[in-house]
């Protein structure tokens, strides 16, 4: 019994971290769908939902008019969710007549504040950014040139997440974002991708339907609803975001603490996204998505089972799982080093 | 070296904490505490909790 809940635990790691990529690969040579893109002009709204963004406000501003995409095209808005640091002030100094503001004084929360956003746009494509990210110059036209293509439903550009000497990070979050690059791009080619970047990414307007209040993932749910309506969600790494990568994994662990609880509302808002006949991307949302969900499970799984089996291989396997995890606690200490240090030092004065 | 080998120590921390957030996603889930960015209910959840 150990044997078979080890095998089965550990297969399950090596499929969602290796196996799906390489099942993608082998996908993407059988059946690649190329999106037929082509420059255009068509009408964008650019909505932007903003909370307490004081310290970003005005460079989000000056970003929004440097797009390279004609001003007569371009509908920016920003939805302010009750802002308490003065975001409302500083916005309306420095965007002027440019920009449409809706102002909500309660405070409803990022779904109700894009649903409200999305209330006065005008254009015939919707493009989603938000305040913390610079958006490349030829990031609108990028994105829109995808909706040449009629299939096209919406389209995810890609963060860059960058350094502290300004280049693409490559290790810790940074490496992790360019797996997840690659994964997106491989799913884009086969069909569509489960999810889009929240940091940018655009859809057809007459395709949007109002978020439900409290949505999460509004960057999830949205991409979802369209591939469950039938056109396609797909990755433009042409079109690009910046931000500096979190450097501390503490950081990382609290967005991804917010986008997995995210998953879990997603699946219960959308149940026919797991009905494989009724959701044509069912096997990336369950590899990608669900696939993530359940590792952890997995992990414990392999420890324990590995317990009761220490004969042979089992036992280069338990001594490999150990080392991990010891070396996981030298990492915590490492990390929370300054930390320690700071408590030590409080102690001492008191 | 010294900078390389403090990323590499790094690694199965990472790792270890990024599996965790599934587990607490799944907690902060089933409790129903919403996670949204500046979701008003997370934020009148928060104030309860400091009034008690």
């Amino acid at each position: 019994m150990a044997g078979i809940v080890f095998w089965i635990a550990f297969t399950s790691i090596v499929y969602v971290y290796a196996g799906y990529p390489l099942l993608l690969m082998l996908w993407r040579r059988l059946g690649r769908r190329l999106v037929r893109k082509q420059y255009q002009e068509l009408s964008v709204s650019l909505v932007i939902a903003m909370h307490n963004e004081r310290k970003n406000v005005k460079a989000k501003m000056q970003n929004c008019f440097e797009l390279d995409y004609p001003a007569d095209k371009l509908q920016v808005i920003v939805s302010l969710d009750a802002p308490t640091d003065g975001t409302d002030i500083l916005l309306r100094e420095c965007a002027g007549q440019n920009v449409d503001i809706v102002h909500c004084p309660v405070r409803r929360g990022k779904a109700e504040a894009l649903n409200s956003g999305l209330a006065i746009a005008r254009g015939e494509i919707v493009m989603f950014a938000d305040a913390g990210q610079r958006l490349e110059r030829s990031a609108v036209r990028e994105l829109v040139a995808n909706f040449a293509d009629e299939s096209v439903g919406a389209v995810s550009g890609a963060l860059v997440l960058l350094d502290a000497q300004a280049g693409e990070a490559t290790d810790g979050v940074g490496l992790y974002w360019r797996y997840e690059k690659k994964l997106r791009a491989m799913e884009s080619d086969i069909h569509s991708v489960p999810g889009a970047t929240g940091a940018i990414y655009a859809i057809r307007r007459k395709l949007f339907e109002p978020l439900t209040p409290g949505t999460i993932l509004d960057d999830v749910v949205i991409p979802m609803r369209i591939v469950l309506g039938g056109k396609r969600a797909i990755f433009d790494p042409a079109a690009r975001a910046y931000d500096a990568v979190t450097q501390s994994p503490d950081g990382e662990y609290e967005r991804k603490k917010r986008t997995l609880t995210g998953n879990y509302q997603l699946f219960a808002e959308l149940p026919r996204s797991l009905v494989p006949w009724r959701n044509p991307i069912f096997v990336q949302l369950i590899s990608h998505k669900a696939g993530r969900l359940i590792v952890p499970y997995c992990l414990a799984a392999l420890f324990t089972s590995n317990l009761f089996l220490r004969d042979g291989p089992y036992r280069i396997f338990m001594f490999l799982q150990v080392m991990w995890y010891i070396m996981a606690c030298v990492g915590w200490l490492v990390s929370h080093r300054g930390e320690m240090r700071r408590a030590q030092l409080r102690t001492v004065g008191q | 070296m010294k900078k390389t080998l403090g990323r590499i120590i790094l690694i199965p921390y990472t790792f270890v904490l990024m599996n965790w957030a599934p587990v607490a996603g799944l907690y902060y889930f089933v409790r129903g505490r919403p996670m949204g960015i500046w979701n008003p209910a997370a934020v009148k959840r928060t104030l309860e909790e400091r009034i008690v």
